[in-house]
């Protein structure tokens, strides 16, 4: 298979192959007004993983809320965690949760955070349609809580769903409060 | 209450697939135009989704049970995150845990000093050590440097 050796422009013709093996934009939604959830639903089940792409903010009155990941609308005590985030300070601070009702993954910055500032988070979901094994989640997230280099936090981690069942729906939930006006999730397909 | 915001993935597809029969239209691709259309009317029938552009996002008010069910889950994960910051200290970084540990250590040393407890400074490092129980002399010694104003 040859692969183009300049940028693609409208009207080129690439091939199958080269087509099935780039992601694709599952969907892209921008909440037009705060939102409780970001329920994604009727997930297909033909690609090999998935990749959440996330800027949050939230509107509970605090300098941040976690974010919460449930896999079919399961809210049993089936999601385990481990998550770091560090800051311009000597400390690294650390969350681990078992048999928890959803998956934390991550944390985004809320109502006393600097107007219009928003958080990025990136979650993916490997192997996310097989229905033999338990799945996993590996996420990246940042706040801005301050404008001070203090108040600048990273941070990453795991979590998994003690569940055989393939993923057909994600519905990603904060802590508290709603995600705020302009949150944006962006969701896409990879091939294998 | 916030609503839930809904996005139907199947109907995202299906609209994608539309909207890629108009823009193939709009470049006289009618051929491809024409498949993207029948790929869009066979998703649509298999769905059983009547209006793609409607489903594709929508806000759903919660209902009683999901409203009950999220207060439930937001007051969970409000006494997670105490037991967290409990455990934290607060969210007091190492360095602010260690000026608290410092400006204690002063304290206790100027208030043994000021009572004269102890006549010279090598009564008063082991005293020190003592009162703190803690082995760490040489923590103690830049101490008292400090407070002789050696250092």
């Amino acid at each position: 298979m040859a692969w183009p050796t300049t940028a693609v422009v409208t009207g080129d013709l690439i091939t199958a192959a080269q087509l099935n093996g780039l992601p694709v934009k599952i969907a892209d939604s921008t909440a037009g007004s705060a939102v409780a959830t970001f329920d994604f639903t009727s997930i297909p089940s033909h690609y090999a993983h998935l990749f959440f792409i996330a800027y949050l903010r939230g509107d509970t009155a605090a300098g941040l809320a976690n974010l919460a990941v449930r896999f079919n609308n399961d809210s049993g005590a089936n999601y385990d965690a481990m998550l770091f985030n560090i800051r311009d300070v000597a400390t690294l601070a650390t969350v681990g949760a078992a048999a928890a009702t959803s998956a934390v993954c991550g944390a985004f910055q809320a109502g006393t955070a600097p107007a219009n500032s928003f958080g990025p988070c990136q979650i993916w979901v490997p192997h996310y349609a097989n229905a033999v094994n338990h799945k996993t989640v590996d996420v990246r997230y940042g706040m801005k809580l301050t404008t001070a280099s203090t108040g600048q936090y990273t941070g990453g981690g795991q979590a998994s769903w003690r569940s055989t069942a393939a993923i057909n729906r994600v519905t990603l939930l904060p802590s508290a409060g709603n995600f705020d006006t302009g949150s944006r999730v962006t969701l896409y397909g990879y091939p294998g | 209450m916030a609503d839930r915001f809904v996005i139907n993935c199947e109907a995202q597809a299906i609209l994608a697939l539309q909207r890629a029969a108009v823009s193939a239209e709009a470049l006289g691709l009618h051929r491809d135009a024409e498949q993207a259309r029948a790929a869009a009317s066979n998703a649509l029938l298999a769905s059983g989704i009547t209006d793609p552009e409607a489903e594709a996002e929508r806000y759903v008010p919660l209902t009683p049970a999901e409203t009950t069910a999220r207060t439930a889950d937001q007051t969970a994960a409000a006494t997670a995150q105490a037991a967290v910051d409990v455990l934290t200290g607060n969210e007091l970084t190492l360095r602010e845990r260690a000026d608290v540990a410092l400006t204690n250590l002063i304290a206790g040393a100027n208030a043994i000093k000021n009572g004269n407890l102890f006549t010279d400074r090598t009564v008063n490092e082991r005293g020190y050590l003592e009162l703190l129980g803690r082995t760490d002399a040489a923590l103690i010694r830049l101490l008292l440097r400090k407070l002789d104003g050696t250092d």
